[in-house]
């Protein structure tokens, strides 16, 4: 369960509005590694993302997903590997309006066509590690936006994806709620050797990253132990 | 539909809205064709339930009941031809007369021969025989208060019919009821001025087999030969009555799927971001399409369902007498055409899930 990307590139937008979102990108995360990837606004870390979550395609580059090349699959693959091995947290918290918390985490089996009943348990108990058990019958409308954020974290993890790719999971949340999810991030990609990319703002939760990477210009680079905070 | 069901419940104040439009719709559409059934009723039934598959008009005419003319030589020769085994002659005439109690009566009179197999069969009373005798529809005797032994005058022609027996089922033509003479009866109605006009008849009915060939027998009888069915267009107004419902339900069924097509449209639009992150949790375009589809037939069913139920109740209070049927048959047609066309309507409008990007999950200016 890795993510590899090599030497991805990404122009978005075209003319005079084009912008190099990724810039000859090298990133190698290891089975049950968790990186941290900081940057200011605009540097390209949420398309970074998107490029590994195979949301969108490279303008060059190989992207390999547990081993799958992205550029050698067609749509319907690319969309079944989302489904599969891919557990995304975006940046927006992304929750459906008519769905409580538990459903929310339901739906991932239905849409791979698993029975979510046999599924109840697992979704019970992620919504537990997140602190979010006792509002599991709750529509997002009538929760916070940090427990929402938690919600999206637990539902990241429902199908024990390879690789988790989580934009700003703790944008939301207080500094002591921030460290706990990232240390569940964290126990998550160790225990079950989930490749894991945390974008962040947020340096209280480098502690529990094992590397940190900068992003700039959407060019990455790995800071120096030295450099980190 | 683990999405959509939810959703239905969710936004249920939106979804009972357009739900409601269809139900109305699916009223109108009921009540329409009952109305249509109710006037094809009321202008040709006596035509539809003659016991006759061809109806021979005419040449010169053509199949127009108010101008066709034959006579026994043309029911000799249409006798003669392959393939007819019964040829009778039928004499079709609108006329007004009195009733017992002074009030006037629009009756059609049908004339044909007392021995012939046109010959009506009386529910009560006797069937045709004496020189003046009638067998009237029941819509006469309930209108018009006429029944067995009473006497209609014909003012104009200063004929006398006098009522023998009553037939068992409705039988109206030009949407008045129909009595049914013996043709000689008929004839001197229609022809009063004497023996000139004495064997000729509107048409002629045919019963026929396998091996008959209408353009042949036509053309060896100077007639135009149709089937019965064909034969309604040439009662007046027919033609444009069915045509003008026909035109409203089928513009109502164009405004159904527009309607509905415009509800799915919004609603696509709006739930934009959600198709997007449901793309991006890795649902295909093929599970969205079913899920919307799947909401969209859900509430168009249930819809049209109430309509149905609602209109039959309102039909029910319909009083008697007013030109309404109830068919099955076409109500629940009708009913399904609405979820149909719904259907198409919201499947034009869902197509646009296919093009939404997944990547609006990822939220910012993308
Ligand atoms: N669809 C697009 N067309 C053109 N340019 C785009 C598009 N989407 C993003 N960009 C640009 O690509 C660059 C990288 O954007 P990206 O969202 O990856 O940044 P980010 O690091 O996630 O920023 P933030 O921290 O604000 O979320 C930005 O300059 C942005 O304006
Ligand atoms: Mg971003």
């Amino acid at each position: 369960m890795t993510l590899d990307l090599t030497d991805v590139s990404l122009t978005l937008g075209d003319g005079a509005d084009e912008v190099r979102a990724l810039d000859h990108v090298d990133l190698h995360v290891a089975a049950g590694e968790v990186i941290a990837v900081v940057g200011p606004s605009g540097s390209g870390k949420s398309s970074l993302l998107a490029v590994a979550g195979a949301m969108l395609t490279p303008t060059s580059g190989t992207i390999l997903v547990d081993g799958v090349d992205l550029g050698a699959i067609d749509d319907a693959a690319r969309t079944r590997l989302r489904r599969e091995r891919v557990g995304f947290v975006f940046q927006g918290v992304n929750l459906l309006p008519s769905l409580t918390a538990l459903e929310q985490l339901l739906l991932l089996p239905h849409l791979d066509g698993v029975r979510p009943a046999t599924q109840r348990q697992r979704a019970a108990e992620l919504l537990e590690r997140v602190g979010m058990a006792h509002k599991a019958d709750r529509r997002p409308h009538e929760l916070s936006g940090g427990e929402r954020q938690r919600v999206g974290i637990a539902r990241a993890l429902m199908v024990r994806p390879a690789v988790v790719l989580a934009d700003e999971p703790t944008s939301a949340l207080d500094q002591a709620r921030s460290a706990e999810i990232a240390a569940l991030l964290a126990d998550q990609a160790h225990a079950d050797g989930v490749a894991t990319v945390v974008v962040t703002h947020d340096p209280s939760i480098l502690d529990h990253m094992d590397r940190v990477l900068t992003m700039a210009d959407g060019v990455l680079t790995e800071r120096t132990p030295a450099t980190i905070r | 539909m683990f999405v959509a069901r939810r959703d239905l419940r969710f936004a249920k104040g939106r979804f009972a809205l357009m739900g409601s439009v269809v139900a109305l719709l699916t009223m109108l559409m009921v009540l329409l064709t009952g109305l249509a059934a109710g006037l094809v009723d009321d202008n040709i039934s006596a035509v539809r339930d003659l016991p006759a598959d061809h109806l021979a008009f005419d040449a010169t005419t053509g199949v127009r009941f108010s101008q066709s003319v034959v006579d026994d030589a043309t029911v000799a020769t249409l006798a003669a031809q392959p393939g007819v085994s019964d040829a009778a002659p039928l004499g079709n005439a609108l006329v007004n007369g009195t009733g017992p109690d002074g009030a006037g009566i629009d009756l059609a009179l049908f004339g044909v021969e007392p021995d012939s197999f046109l010959a009506p069969t009386a529910a009560q009373g006797d069937g045709l025989g004496g020189a003046d005798g009638v067998v009237i529809s029941p819509t006469l005797a309930d209108k018009h208060d006429v029944g067995i032994g009473d006497t209609i005058h014909l003012d104009r022609v200063d004929a006398d019919l006098q009522v023998v027996g009553v037939l068992g089922d409705d039988a109206n033509y030009g949407h008045v009821p129909v009595a049914y003479a013996p043709i000689d009866l008929w004839r001197r109605v229609t022809y009063p001025m004497g023996d000139e006009g004495t064997d000729k008849a509107t048409l002629v009915a045919l019963r026929t087999t396998d091996g008959f060939d209408p353009t042949a027998a036509g053309s060896a009888s100077d007639t135009t030969v149709v089937t019965r069915t064909a034969s309604f267009a040439g009662s007046p107004g027919y033609a444009e009555e069915t045509g003008t419902l026909t035109m409203i339900k089928c513009f109502l069924y164009l405004i159904g799927a527009v309607l509905v097509g415009a509800f799915f449209a919004v609603w696509t639009v709006q739930r934009k971001p959600e198709i997007g992150l449901l793309k991006a949790l890795g649902a295909s375009n093929a599970y969205l399409l079913r899920d919307a589809l799947g909401q969209a037939l859900a509430i168009l069913t249930m819809s049209a369902l109430v309509g149905l139920v609602v209109s039959l109740g309102l039909g029910a209070m319909i009083p008697n007498g007013a030109p309404f049927a109830f068919v099955p048959g076409p109500v629940l047609l009708a009913g399904a055409a609405v979820v149909a066309l719904g259907l198409l309507g919201a499947a034009m409008s869902v197509r646009r899930i296919t093009s939404v990007d997944p990547l609006i999950a990822l939220g910012g200016a993308r």
